[in-house]
C-alpha cells in the first residue's frame, strides 16, 4: 500500500519549538494541513520551500518571545536568589567567604609557579640559546658543572657552523668600584664578552648595544647601580676606579636586571680585560683552565641534537686527553629548573607547591558543595510548591544551578580582590617580586574561569537533580534530620573527614619542620658563636692584617683576636691530596682545609682534645704544624694523634693540635675532616671576640682602629651569628610557608564545619526542643549535637597521623643532623584540631541548645 | 479602557464571523480573501495566541485527521470577554466615523 504522505520531519520539529505552547498543536496542525495541499497541488519540493519559508519568517518574532521570557524568568530567580542569600546571610557569607579564600591562596600560589616557569622568557632568541654544561666525577658522584675551558667559545664558533654566534661571561671576584667619593665593594659584575649584548635582550638605555664593550676598560652600569655612584647625574663618558688600580669609563646604562632571570647582574665589564691581564700575567690559556660559562647561539633550533651529539667528545678532542669532561648543552628554557645552572630541587619545591595549591582549592571547593547542599535541604519545600504551580524540571534545575553560580563568581570577585590586597605582604613574605599582570599573560583567566564553573555546577547539581526529583508532596511535609543522617550523609561526612586530614597532617608537617629548624639554628655547634665578629678583608686591604691585629690585642675591651682565610662560619675549600703514615691506599675522602692565625682555636672557643694549638710560643713548629678534627684522626686511622705526620697543601709536617668536632658546614651535612694550616700575614678575615657588654663601643673600637690603620679601604664588619641566619634562611622560609597553610587548610575546614554545625542545629530545633521539654539539659544537647563532628574528627587524626609521619620520615632524611619525631607532637596536632573544631561547632551548639523550646514547637 | 489593536479586531471579527469553522486555515484564507491583504501565518498565529492568552478566546479541539499528521484541529472560539472587545470596538468605530467629511480624493 502507498506510504501516507508526512511533514518534513526536521522542519515540523522546528516549527514547533518556535511556536508558543498556548496554540502549537493547533498550528502545526495547520501547517501540515496546508503543507499537504500545496505538495498535493505543486509537488513535493515545492511544498518543503514553502514550510521552510514559512519557519523563517516566524523566527525573529518567537526569537524576542523567548528571549522576552527568558529574561522574566532570570530576573524572578535573580530576586529568589538574593532573598535567599538575604534570610541566610551568614551561611551565604561562609561559603562564598571559604572559596574566595581558597581561590585567592590558589591563584596567589599559581602566580609564584607561572613566574617561574616563565624565567628567561625575556630574552628574544631564547629558543636558540644554549649553555655548555659538563659533568665530572669525584669521590664516587657526579658533580654537574657549568664551567667551560674558556677556549671553547671562540673554538665552537670556528668549527661548528650551526652556531651562530658564542658568548662567555664570568663572575667577577668581588671587586671594589670607586667614583670619586663613593666606594663600594660590588659582588655582581660580570665579565662578558660584546656578543653577550646581542644573545640576550638586555637593552641600553643609553649607549650603543653594538659597541659598549668594545674597549676593554669599559663598564656598563644597571639604573640603580648608576643611581649608587652617580646620583643623577649622566654617567655616560665618566671614569670609575676598579680595586684603585685600573680605570674604566662607563659606556652605557641599561635597566635593571628583571626579577625574572637567571642571569643577576650589576655591571658588565668586557672578558678581554680579565684574559688580557691573565696573559700578562703569564698565565696561557689551556684546555683545563675552567672558568667562564659558555653560551651558543644557534641558527636554529632544529640544530640543537645535532650540536650535542659534536659537542659530546670536542673537548677532549680539542685537549686530546681523555681526562676532559664529557660536554654537552642545556637551552636556555631550561635553566631555572637545570641542575647545571642551581637549579637542584627547584622542580621538587615548584611541583610541591603547585600540589598544595590545588590541595587547597579542593578543600575549598568541597566546603562550598558541601554547604551548598546542606542549605538547598531548606528549600525542599520552595522546590515541592514550584513543581506544583508548574516549574518543569529544566526551570528548576537552572534556578539551583544559576544560584550556585551566583554563588561561585561572587566568590571569584572577592578572590580576585583578595589577590590584590594581599599580593604585596605574600611578596614580602616569601621574598619573591611577583607582578599582578602575570594573569593577563596566560591561560590563567580561562582556567580559573572554568574552575569556577565547575565549582559552582558541582555546589549546585545536587539540589537541581536530585531535590527537584522528590515529590512534591514529600517535600511540602517537611522533615526534620541531622545534615549527617540522611543517605547522602555518608559522603558529607567522608568530605569533612578528608578536609581534616589535610589539615591536621599540614600541622604535623608545619610543627616539624619548625622545630627541625629550630634544632639546627640552636643546636650546639662546637663553638661559641655569640659575640664573634669579623671583618672581611678584600683584596689589597690584606695587607694591613698584621697591622690591625697589633692595633686590636693592645686594646683591653677585644677579648681575643685571630685571622683566617675563610669565613668563620664555613669552610668550603678541600681537597684530597693527603699522605700519611701507614696508609693503606690513595686518600680519596675530600679534606676540608684553612688556614689560621694564631689563637684561632681559643677565639671561636673550639674544644681542644689534644695538644695545642698555633700560638706565638710555638712559632717554630706553626709552619709545619697541622690543627685536625676527630674525622680526620678516624680517616687516618684510629691510632694516631699529636705527633703523627701529615702531608697536606704542600706542608710535610706533624699535627700540633687534635680538635673536637665541631660544625664548619651546614648542618644538614655530616661533620668532613678538616686539616687547618698556619698563617698569619695577608689573612682575609680579621676575627674578633669581643665582650658581651656594650657591643656598640667594641664596634666602635674596631671602627676607629680600622680608619687609622687601613686608608683607602671602607669600614665593614659581620656577626657571626647573623650569617647563620642567612644559612638557615631557605629552612625559615619554608617553615613559613607551611605555616601559613596550615592555617590556611584548618580555617577553611572550621568554615566548612561551622556552617555545617549550625545547619544541623537549624534542622534539629525541634527534636531538641522536645528533648529539652522531656528533661534534657544544655550540656547533654551540646554533647548530642557535637557527637558526630567528634567522631570525624577523630577518624581524620587515626588517617593523618601515619600518613604524616612517613613523610616528615622522608623528609628529615635530607638532615644529617635531625630531630626525633614524637609522639606527642601528634597528638599536640590532633587534640588541637579537635579542639578548634569543638569550638566551631559549640557555637551553634550552644545556639541551639539553649534556645526556648517553646518557640521550636510553636508552629507544629 | 484599552481598545483592540487593528490586527486583533480583524482576527476576533473573523473569529466570529466563522462560527464553527475558525480554525487557523480558516482564518487565515477567509481574511487574505476578503481584505486583499496577504498576511502570513506568523501575523496570524502569533496575534491568536496573545488572545487566547488574554482570555479573549478559547480554543476547541477538533477531529484528527490525516492530512494533519494525525494532529487534532484546534478551533477558536470567541469567550464573553472577546464579545465585549468586540462591542467596544465597534462602538468607538462608529462613534468616530459618524458626521465624517468625504474622503474622496480630489
Amino acid at each position: 500500500m502507498a506510504n501516507k504522505p508526512t511533514d518534513p520531519w526536521f522542519a515540523s520539529r522546528v516549527l514547533s519549538g518556535l511556536i508558543r505552547e498556548s496554540i502549537r498543536h493547533g498550528a502545526v496542525g495547520d501547517f501540515s494541513e496546508q503543507y499537504h495541499w500545496i505538495r498535493h497541488k505543486n509537488g513535493r519540493l515545492v511544498a518543503w520551500m514553502w514550510y521552510w519559508f514559512q519557519i523563517v519568517q516566524l523566527i525573529p518574532e518567537s526569537f524576542y518571545h523567548q528571549i522576552h521570557w527568558g529574561i522574566v524568568m532570570v530576573r524572578n530567580y535573580f530576586k529568589i536568589a538574593m532573598r535567599n542569600i538575604e534570610k541566610h546571610k551568614y551561611y551565604a557569607l561562609i561559603n562564598i567567604l571559604g572559596l574566595a579564600i581558597g581561590m585567592a591562596c590558589c591563584i596567589l600560589i599559581s602566580l609564584w609557579v607561572i613566574d617561574e616557569l616563565h624565567y628567561n622568557r625575556f630574552h628574544e632568541k631564547i629558543d636558540t640559546v644554549y649553555g655548555a654544561v659538563n659533568d665530572q666525577y669525584f669521590e664516587g658522584n657526579k658533580w654537574h658543572i657549568n664551567n667551560t675551558p674558556t677556549l671553547l667559545g671562540p673554538a665552537l664558533e670556528q668549527d661548528f657552523p650551526e652556531i651562530k654566534a658564542t658568548t662567555r661571561y664570568q663572575t667577577h671576584p668581588q671587586a671594589l668600584l670607586t667614583f670619586v667619593n663613593k666606594s663600594f665593594f660590588e659582588n655582581r659584575i660580570y665579565l662578558v664578552d660584546p656578543s653577550f649584548l646581542q644573545m640576550f635582550s638586555f637593552p641600553l638605555i643609553s649607549g650603543d648595544q653594538n659597541t659598549a664593550l668594545d674597549n676593554p676598560n669599559s663598564i656598563i652600569l644597571t639604573t640603580h647601580m648608576a643611581e649608587k655612584y652617580f646620583a643623577g647625574e649622566n654617567p655616560l663618558g665618566k671614569t670609575i676606579l676598579l680595586n684603585n688600580e685600573t680605570e674604566l669609563i662607563v659606556t652605557g646604562v641599561m635597566e635593571n636586571v628583571p626579577h625574572n632571570s637567571t642571569l643577576t647582574f650589576h655591571a658588565l665589564i668586557p672578558y678581554r680585560l680579565y684574559e688580557d691581564a691573565r696573559i700578562r700575567a703569564g698565565h696561557k690559556f689551556h684546555w683545563f683552565s675552567n672558568h667562564p660559562r659558555t653560551f651558543i647561539e644557534l641558527h636554529s633550533a632544529q640544530s640543537a641534537e645535532v650540536v650535542n651529539e659534536k659537542i659530546h667528545h670536542y673537548v677532549r678532542e680539542k685537549a686530546g686527553d681523555d681526562r676532559a669532561p664529557l660536554f654537552h648543552i642545556v637551552s636556555l628554557k631550561d635553566f631555572r629548573f637545570s641542575p647545571y645552572y642551581g637549579g637542584t630541587g627547584r622542580v621538587n619545591q615548584i611541583s610541591v607547591l603547585a600540589l598544595i595549591a590545588l590541595f587547597i582549592l579542593l578543600i575549598a571547593c568541597i566546603n562550598f558543595m558541601n554547604l551548598s547542599t546542606a542549605r538547598s535541604m531548606h528549600r525542599a519545600k520552595e522546590i515541592g510548591l514550584r513543581k506544583v504551580v508548574g516549574a518543569s524540571r529544566k526551570n528548576l534545575v537552572l534556578q539551583f544551578l544559576g544560584e550556585s553560580l551566583l554563588l561561585a563568581f561572587s566568590a571569584l570577585l572577592m578572590a580576585m580582590v583578595l589577590v590584590v590586597v594581599l599580593l604585596p605582604t605574600f611578596n614580602q613574605v616569601f621574598g619573591k617580586n611577583l607582578p599582578l599582570s602575570i594573569l593577563k599573560n596566560t591561560f590563567v583567566s580561562p582556567v580559573l574561569f572554568g574552575i569556577t564553573l565547575l565549582t559552582g555546577m558541582a555546589g549546585g547539581s545536587y539540589p537541581a537533580i536530585l531535590l527537584s526529583s522528590f515529590k512534591p508532596v514529600s517535600t511540602l511535609k517537611g522533615s526534620s534530620v541531622s545534615a549527617f543522617k540522611r543517605k547522602d550523609g555518608r559522603m558529607r561526612k567522608i568530605l569533612v573527614v578528608f578536609q581534616f586530614v589535610l589539615s591536621i597532617a599540614l600541622i604535623i608537617s608545619t610543627l616539624v619542620i619548625y622545630k627541625q629548624t629550630d634544632y639546627i639554628r640552636n643546636a650546639n655547634l662546637g663553638y661559641e658563636k655569640e659575640h664573634i665578629v669579623y671583618l672581611p678583608l678584600r683584596s689589597g686591604s690584606r695587607n694591613y692584617y698584621e697591622a690591625l691585629k697589633n692595633k686590636l690585642q693592645n686594646d683591653a675591651r677585644i677579648l681575643n683576636v685571630t685571622g683566617s682565610t675563610h669565613r668563620p662560619s664555613w669552610i668550603g675549600s678541600n681537597s684530597y691530596n693527603a699522605e700519611w703514615d701507614r696508609q693503606e691506599k690513595p686518600n680519596e675522602i675530600l679534606i676540608h682545609v684553612g688556614r689560621v692565625d694564631c689563637d684561632y682555636v681559643e677565639t671561636m672557643q673550639i674544644e681542644l682534645l689534644e695538644g695545642s694549638e698555633f700560638s706565638r710560643s710555638t712559632s717554630q713548629s706553626n709552619k709545619d704544624g697541622f690543627l685536625v678534627n676527630e674525622e680526620m684522626i678516624k680517616l687516618m686511622g684510629g691510632d694516631k694523634g699529636v705527633g703523627s705526620r701529615l702531608k697536606f697543601q704542600g706542608v710535610d709536617g706533624k699535627i700540633l693540635g687534635v680538635m673536637k668536632n665541631y660544625h664548619f658546614t651546614p648542618l644538614n651535612k655530616k661533620i668532613p675532616p678538616l686539616a687547618l694550616l698556619f698563617r698569619s700575614d695577608r689573612l682575609s678575615n680579621l676575627i674578633v671576640r669581643i665582650s658581651a657588654y656594650d657591643i656598640p663601643s667594641s664596634i666602635q673600637i674596631l671602627k676607629e682602629s680600622w680608619e687609622s690603620v687601613v686608608k683607602d679601604y671602607p669600614f665593614e664588619y659581620r656577626f657571626l651569628d647573623s650569617d647563620f641566619d642567612r644559612f638557615y634562611r631557605d629552612e625559615v622560609r619554608i617553615g613559613n610557608i607551611m605555616k601559613s597553610f596550615a592555617i590556611l587548610a584548618i580555617f577553611i575546614a572550621s568554615l566548612g564545619l561551622f556552617g555545617l554545625a549550625s545547619f544541623t542545629a537549624e534542622q534539629r530545633t525541634k527534636e531538641i526542643g522536645i528533648r529539652k521539654i522531656l528533661g534534657a539539659s544544655v550540656p547533654t544537647v551540646i554533647g548530642l549535637l557535637s557527637k558526630e563532628f567528634t567522631k570525624c574528627i577523630i577518624i581524620a587524626n587515626v588517617i593523618a597521623w601515619p600518613v604524616a609521619y612517613f613523610v616528615m620520615n622522608r623528609w628529615l632524611q635530607n638532615y644529617a643532623y635531625r630531630m626525633k619525631l614524637g609522639i606527642w607532637l601528634f597528638v599536640i596536632s590532633g587534640v588541637l584540631t579537635l579542639f578548634i573544631a569543638l569550638l566551631t561547632v559549640s557555637v551553634q551548639s550552644i545556639k541551639g541548645a539553649t534556645a526556648n523550646p517553646v518557640d521550636s514547637l510553636r508552629y507544629e | 479602557m484599552r481598545i483592540l489593536s487593528r490586527s486583533e479586531e480583524i482576527i476576533l471579527a473573523t473569529v466570529w464571523k466563522l462560527q464553527d469553522e475558525a480554525y487557523g486555515v480558516a482564518i487565515n484564507q477567509y481574511i487574505n480573501n476578503k481584505t486583499g491583504l496577504n498576511w502570513k501565518f506568523g501575523s496570524i498565529y502569533t496575534p491568536l495566541g496573545r488572545l487566547v492568552e488574554k482570555g479573549l478566546l478559547h480554543t476547541i479541539q477538533g477531529e484528527p485527521s490525516p492530512e494533519r499528521g494525525g494532529r487534532r484541529k484546534m478551533y477558536f472560539q470567541l469567550t464573553r470577554a472577546g464579545k465585549q472587545a468586540l462591542i467596544d470596538v465597534q462602538k468607538v468605530h462608529s462613534a468616530i466615523w459618524e458626521d465624517m467629511p468625504s474622503l474622496k480624493m480630489g
